[in-house]
């Protein structure tokens, strides 16, 4: 055993398993018995012919359905997941659902009718529970990731269960922080099952069968990881048919997300004028790993428009000194910037401004450009 | 002003003005750091590179410092216009932290300086000289890294220059200096950085014989692992842990006291080497090459700026930084190169740990601090410069995980406005403590003002030592380093969650069985005769990650210095020693598992 493997069957009949607790579910984990979270769609959304199995390093095959919507547009994937989780000592059945985006990202859970999910000494889930998991899941880099389930307790020290007799270890504080308290191997067991191998078996899914299917359906995703994971599929080459949703996407994504769609994005869209301009249109809401990026980028492109420099001059006083220096020798290379009216005021106000922590650097600048 | 000393104050102070003070019929230059007394003040020399000069820093974790003071001699009495060179650390709507004051003899100057954003000359006005001989003294009003370069009176009212290449020009021709050291010194081997790499090679070499220069920018030894750093050392002895225990550390939480004791060991070990002579508060500033060769290496001292010439046919770059291969034209390395160009990508962290593009990222500098619980209350200010970064984080000390980087900021040629954002954070996030409830005894004990690097350039060996050499356990016949520490890459917590805070890193972990570092990645392959050892040394930015801890380096640091021996011997080149004295190089790396110094 243990080998992972995954199997397309396309056998199961249409569910047709209207989620409307899931539609309704507004988004938090108060809702019972869902307990998903996350950026839920309203639609109905029923189970379709496509199932993936695969078998976890346990042995165990687990059932993976692609959810479709009422134009089978693909969705989500979901899987009832039952799996052991055992400790030393005491061994119990989970059983619980997990909803995936179409990347493979872990997107919410919920309960199975009849098995709620229960901590040590067989007490259920309480609301902040539920609540906590969802946390622990949704942290793709948990702490939980890099540890063994040897070293989840210290083993120094130890607690009596009440109820079964068994003496289990402490856990250790760090670990306490993420997890489930008194669902430690719980918390950790559907962790890794989730993120790591289930994870993979729909990324791999996706990218082998549905990835040209899904064109549209990804790149235009409300869902940032889907997006992502449309541009990490594609080669650079094909990003200029794309120049709107990158430029969505750069606004809704993490500051890692962000900088990597930034840095693929290929030297010819660096020199559309069209799209720098885009770009430095949304320039308040880009971090500094990708504003960084995006000036030093803007220092290779041949010809960059006044309105670029205006809409990135509008941002300037946030800009830290090197951006701001980077950005004054954009000016310089393109000299006839300097009698765009717009930019020359914003210069002039940013010299003015007695608030204004670089004004001297601006000065400086104006002073030698007159 | 009345000037008043006694005699033998004068002849020192005489002694001091002639290392210190240049003086011309117009004008008198001061540097900051040679002043007679620094008080409470710093000598802080690592950003001389980029801004000119050490300069004195006013470290009083929020209490202002005793003044600084030294006696100068003007070239005549009358009116002079005063500059100070100096910077506003952090500029924006608030009163600026680093402020301070001159007093001459007995009168404070009404002018406060640390206002400009930049490093410049500050003009204080013009000032009164009624005696040639005065007393001057550095004044700090906050405790927060005031920083003062130099001092500057001319009759004319002409600023020296801003930009730093103009400034070390019009330094040397007010010093009327020659470009070059007046003095020059030889030596078999020249280690530069006295980090644990750099000792363990000027103690190898010297073991075998050779005479070594061990030059060092500080006043200890000891480098990320010393009482001004505290890092403790990490990672395994390989075949030198003879050596090594010789310059190690307890394994102390980082930033603890204890270190203290670990540097008297180290120097008590280092010092019996009477064929090691060691030349603290130098500070390198240039590698003299000619045909791929390095002639020689120029330093400074950091206090009275003397300068020398270092010769020797073998140089060891343990700098952490690679400056002497950087002056050499070493080929180096510097950010994340792509997953595909050494197939280094690790799909469990994906971007985080190789990116699909390469990028300028590297894993960041760090600056410890504690705090103790006092038998008495302790205010400590607002601090409203800082809470741009602190935000509402609140901490009580900070280890390995206080950790600065982005795409931003270059860890050597912005290295002091990593080290100030640091200083933001720790103090902002002091200051949040000190807002809570019981924490009126709560002090700040201790923050370094040195930049704890964990990455910067990596110079290019024969070899480039890569995550495939540690999860693949490559084996190698020049085998002189092993670890099995796992490879240890981090990234910044704000990285993937926008709302933390921009001074915190994460850790990723890939474990492996023991790797090996081949000697190769231990020499520059474009300097016939520079080796590397430390965080310099040749491997990709995930290499870097298992063996950038101090033990590994200072076996790197070992190996170098057992090789320059040999190189010495049969006066070749490093890659000699791989080529066709391997044999004889690895009997002798052997040969320290069971070696007794007679």
């Amino acid at each position: 055993m243990g080998t992972a493997q995954y199997i397309l069957i396309q056998k199961i009949s249409l569910l047709l398993i209207t989620l409307f607790p899931l539609v309704s579910a507004a988004t938090t984990c108060d809702t019972i018995p869902l307990k998903v979270n996350g950026n839920w769609t309203d639609k109905n959304i029923r189970h379709s012919e496509h199932t993936i199995l695969f078998e976890d390093t346990l042995g165990i095959v687990h059932h993976i359905s692609l959810m479709v919507d009422n134009d089978n547009i693909p969705e989500l994937f979901t899987s009832h997941i039952e799996t052991p989780v055992c400790s030393d000592s005491l061994c119990n059945l989970m059983n619980i659902r997990i909803y995936w985006t179409l990347s493979g990202n872990y997107l919410g859970f919920d309960t199975i009718p009849g098995k709620p999910l229960t901590k040590n000494d067989h007490l259920n889930f309480n609301g902040e529970d539920f609540q906590q998991l969802h946390r622990l899941l949704c942290d793709e880099q948990s702490i939980l990731r890099r540890r063994h389930k040897d070293d989840l307790f210290d083993k120094e020290a130890t607690r009596v269960s009440q109820v079964v007799d068994a003496v289990t270890g402490a856990t250790s504080k760090e670990v306490k922080e993420v997890t489930v308290d008194g669902a430690v191997y719980s918390s950790y067991t559907i962790y890794h099952l989730v993120h790591s191998q289930l994870s993979g078996v729909i990324k791999r899914y996706v990218t082998d069968s549905l990835l040209t299917l899904l064109d549209k359906r990804l790149s235009t995703s409300d869902r940032v990881d889907e997006r992502i994971f449309f541009w990490q599929q594609i080669p650079a080459a094909r990003f200029p048919q794309y120049q709107k949703e990158i430029t969505e996407t750069i606004e809704m994504a993490s500051p890692k997300d962000r900088l990597f769609v930034m840095k693929k994005t290929p030297g010819e869209m660096w020199a559309n004028p069209d799209f720098i301009v885009r770009i430095a249109g949304i320039g308040e809401q880009l971090d500094v790993y990708s504003l960084s990026h995006f000036l030093s980028q803007l220092k290779s492109t041949p010809t960059i428009p006044a309105a670029c420099l205006s809409l990135l001059g509008n941002q300037m006083k946030s800009f830290s000194q090197n951006q701001l220096n980077t950005y004054l020798s954009l000016i310089e290379k393109t000299p006839a910037s300097l009698q765009h009216k717009t930019l020359l005021e914003i210069l002039q106000n940013a010299e003015a401004d007695t608030q204004y922590k670089y004004r001297t650097i601006i000065g400086a600048f104006l002073k030698n450009h007159r | 002003m009345v000037t008043y000393m006694k005699k033998m104050r004068l002849l020192f102070t005489l002694l001091i003005a002639l290392l210190t003070q240049v003086t011309n019929a117009q004008n008198l230059l001061i540097e900051a750091e040679s002043f007679e007394e620094k008080g409470g003040w710093l000598v802080d020399p690592q950003f001389v590179q980029q801004m000119g000069s050490p300069y004195l820093l006013a470290h009083g974790l929020g209490e202002p410092v005793e003044n600084a003071y030294t006696r100068v001699n003007f070239p005549e009495t009358g009116k002079y216009h005063l500059w100070v060179r100096t910077k506003n650390w952090v500029p924006g709507n608030w009163t600026p932290p680093g402020r301070f004051q001159l007093r001459i003899q007995d009168e404070l100057l009404p002018v406060v300086y640390g206002k400009e954003p930049v490093w410049s000359w500050e003009y204080g006005g013009e000032v009164t000289v009624s005696n040639k001989s005065q007393k001057i003294e550095l004044v700090d009003l906050t405790g927060f890294a005031g920083r003062c370069d130099a001092i500057y009176f001319d009759k004319k009212k002409q600023s020296p220059p801003s930009d730093v290449e103009a400034l070390n020009k019009w330094r040397l021709k007010v010093a009327k200096r020659p470009a070059d050291p007046e003095k020059t010194v030889q030596f078999d081997y020249v280690v530069v950085g006295g980090g644990i790499a750099g000792c363990a090679s000027a103690i190898a070499a010297a073991e075998q014989g050779l005479k070594v220069a061990l030059i060092h920018d500080r006043p200890v030894l000891g480098g990320n692992a010393s009482s001004e750093i505290r890092v403790h050392t990490l990672g395994i002895y390989g075949h030198f842990e003879r050596i090594l225990r010789m310059l190690d550390t307890k394994h102390y939480p980082n930033g603890s006291p204890e270190a203290y004791a670990e540097d008297k060991k180290r120097h008590r070990n280092i010092e019996r080497y009477k064929n090691i002579h060691i030349f603290l508060n130098w500070r390198a500033n240039g590698a003299n090459t000619t045909e791929n060769t390095i002639q020689s290496v120029d330093a400074a001292n950091t206090i009275t700026g003397e300068r020398l010439r270092f010769k020797a046919p073998y140089f060891a770059d343990c700098t952490g930084d690679g400056w002497i291969g950087f002056w050499a034209g070493a080929a180096y390395m510097y950010g994340r190169e792509s997953a595909d160009q050494f197939n280094e990508s690790w799909p469990e962290f994906g971007e985080l740990w190789s990116p699909e593009v390469a990028d300028n990222a590297v894993m960041g500098a760090s600056v410890l601090w504690r705090t103790y619980s006092d038998n008495y209350d302790h205010q400590f200010p607002d601090v409203p410069w800082a809470m741009e970064v602190a935000g509402s984080y609140a901490a009580r000390g900070g280890e390995w995980q206080w950790e600065y980087s982005n795409t931003d900021v270059h860890q050597i040629d912005d290295a002091e406005q990593i080290r100030d954002h640091m200083f933001r954070a720790i103090y902002g996030s002091f200051a949040n403590v000190k807002k809570q409830p019981n924490t009126n005894k709560l002090k700040l004990e201790w923050v370094s003002y040195l930049v704890g690097k964990r990455e910067s350039r990596r110079l290019v060996g024969d070899h480039i030592f890569t995550f495939n050499d540690a999860r693949n356990l490559t084996q190698f016949p020049d085998s002189v380093v092993m670890e099995r520490r796992e490879v240890d890459v981090h990234y910044q917590e704000n990285l993937v969650d926008a709302n933390r805070p921009d001074f915190l890193s994460k850790a990723m972990f890939y474990k492996t069985g023991k790797y090996i570092i081949p000697y190769r990645s231990l020499y520059s392959k474009n300097i016939s005769n520079l080796f590397m050892a430390g965080r310099c040394f040749s491997a990709s930015h995930i290499g870097l990650g298992g063996p950038r801890v101090m033990l590994t380096t200072g076996q790197m640091g070992a190996a170098v210095g057992f090789a320059a021996s040999v190189c010495f011997k049969h006066k070749v080149q490093p890659r000699d020693v791989y080529q066709k004295y391997l044999k004889e190089y690895m009997e002798l790396i052997e040969k320290q598992k069971s070696y007794q110094k007679p």
